[in-house]
């Protein structure tokens, strides 16, 4: 791939791709990773790309597929891991805090709310969670979502309904 | 939409999108030197097995060309011992 089309790509689209790991993976760190992941990737398959879809949701579809591969493995790796303590043997305080995460990009004003929101979504089926992601925080429309997401519009429009009414539900115990 | 659905999407909604760090690209972009280095291009690799292939070829037609020819020499001894002929001709001369 030519490097002045990659790098356009990147510039056009870096910032969706980012925000998108941050909104799946809750991690600075992380979403930096998988942003890379995905412009690797984009570089390997872009001859595979056919035009079907605007490079945009191709990209999307991408990015998606790796958040989700990401949290798969970590969720391998938690059923092997060592059990240990959160509090510091020695002062008995919190060392790691893996509760809540506040979302960079929220108002302060909005950072609990945001943050209860996230755990919900957190729990979601990971469909539940896509749609429930690509719709009300990176605004795609139904159309763009069911180019993502390889489904039809009308099942896009019954998974958001399934997928609102699971995170009303799990906020509403919350509260 | 419920109440509580809406707030929840205008939460959501006011999240502010964040810029991508600067040092990422030059990051992707040392990756991809880095796999460019390694990688070898499918005609090349086409080109090295067909000439493997054929030193393998050359290499076996030789090793039974040779089979054959020690063969024969070993028939042309035995014959020789017991003074056998191992031409068409029947007198000596």
């Amino acid at each position: 791939m030519e490097s002045q089309n990659f790098e356009r790509l990147y510039h056009e689209h870096s910032s969706m791709v980012y925000n998108l790991c941050l909104n799946y993976l809750r991690n600075i760190e992380e979403s930096e990773e998988a942003t890379q992941d995905v412009f690797l990737r984009v570089h390997q398959n872009f001859y595979a790309f056919d035009g079907k879809s605007t490079e945009k949701t191709w990209i999307y579809k991408i990015a998606v597929n790796i958040c989700l591969d990401r949290i798969k493995a970590k969720s391998r790796k938690k059923r092997f891991a060592k059990i240990r303590s959160i509090f510091s043997s020695e002062t008995g305080d919190l060392i790691y805090d893996y509760g809540t995460f506040e979302h960079p990009g929220a108002l302060l004003e909005d950072k609990e709310a945001i943050a209860e929101i996230f755990e919900a979504i957190e729990l979601l089926p990971e469909s539940q969670k896509t749609a429930i992601i690509l719709k009300s925080i990176e605004g795609l429309n139904q159309k763009e979502i069911s180019e993502v997401m390889d489904m039809s519009e009308k099942a896009v429009e019954s998974l958001l309904v399934r997928a609102r009414k699971n995170l009303k539900n799990k906020l509403t115990k919350e509260n | 939409m419920m109440k509580n659905e809406k707030n929840t999407d205008e939460l959501l909604a006011r999240i502010q999108k964040l810029e991508t760090p600067p040092y990422l690209l030059t990051r992707i972009q040392a990756k991809l030197d880095n796999a460019n280095e390694l990688f070898v291009s499918k005609p090349k690799v086409a080109f090295v097995g067909a000439l493997f292939t054929l030193l393998l070829l050359i290499n076996f037609m030789v090793l039974t060309g040779n089979v054959n020819q020690v063969q024969s020499d070993k028939v042309n001894v035995i014959a020789e011992d017991f003074g056998l002929t191992t031409t068409n001709q029947l007198y000596n001369e």
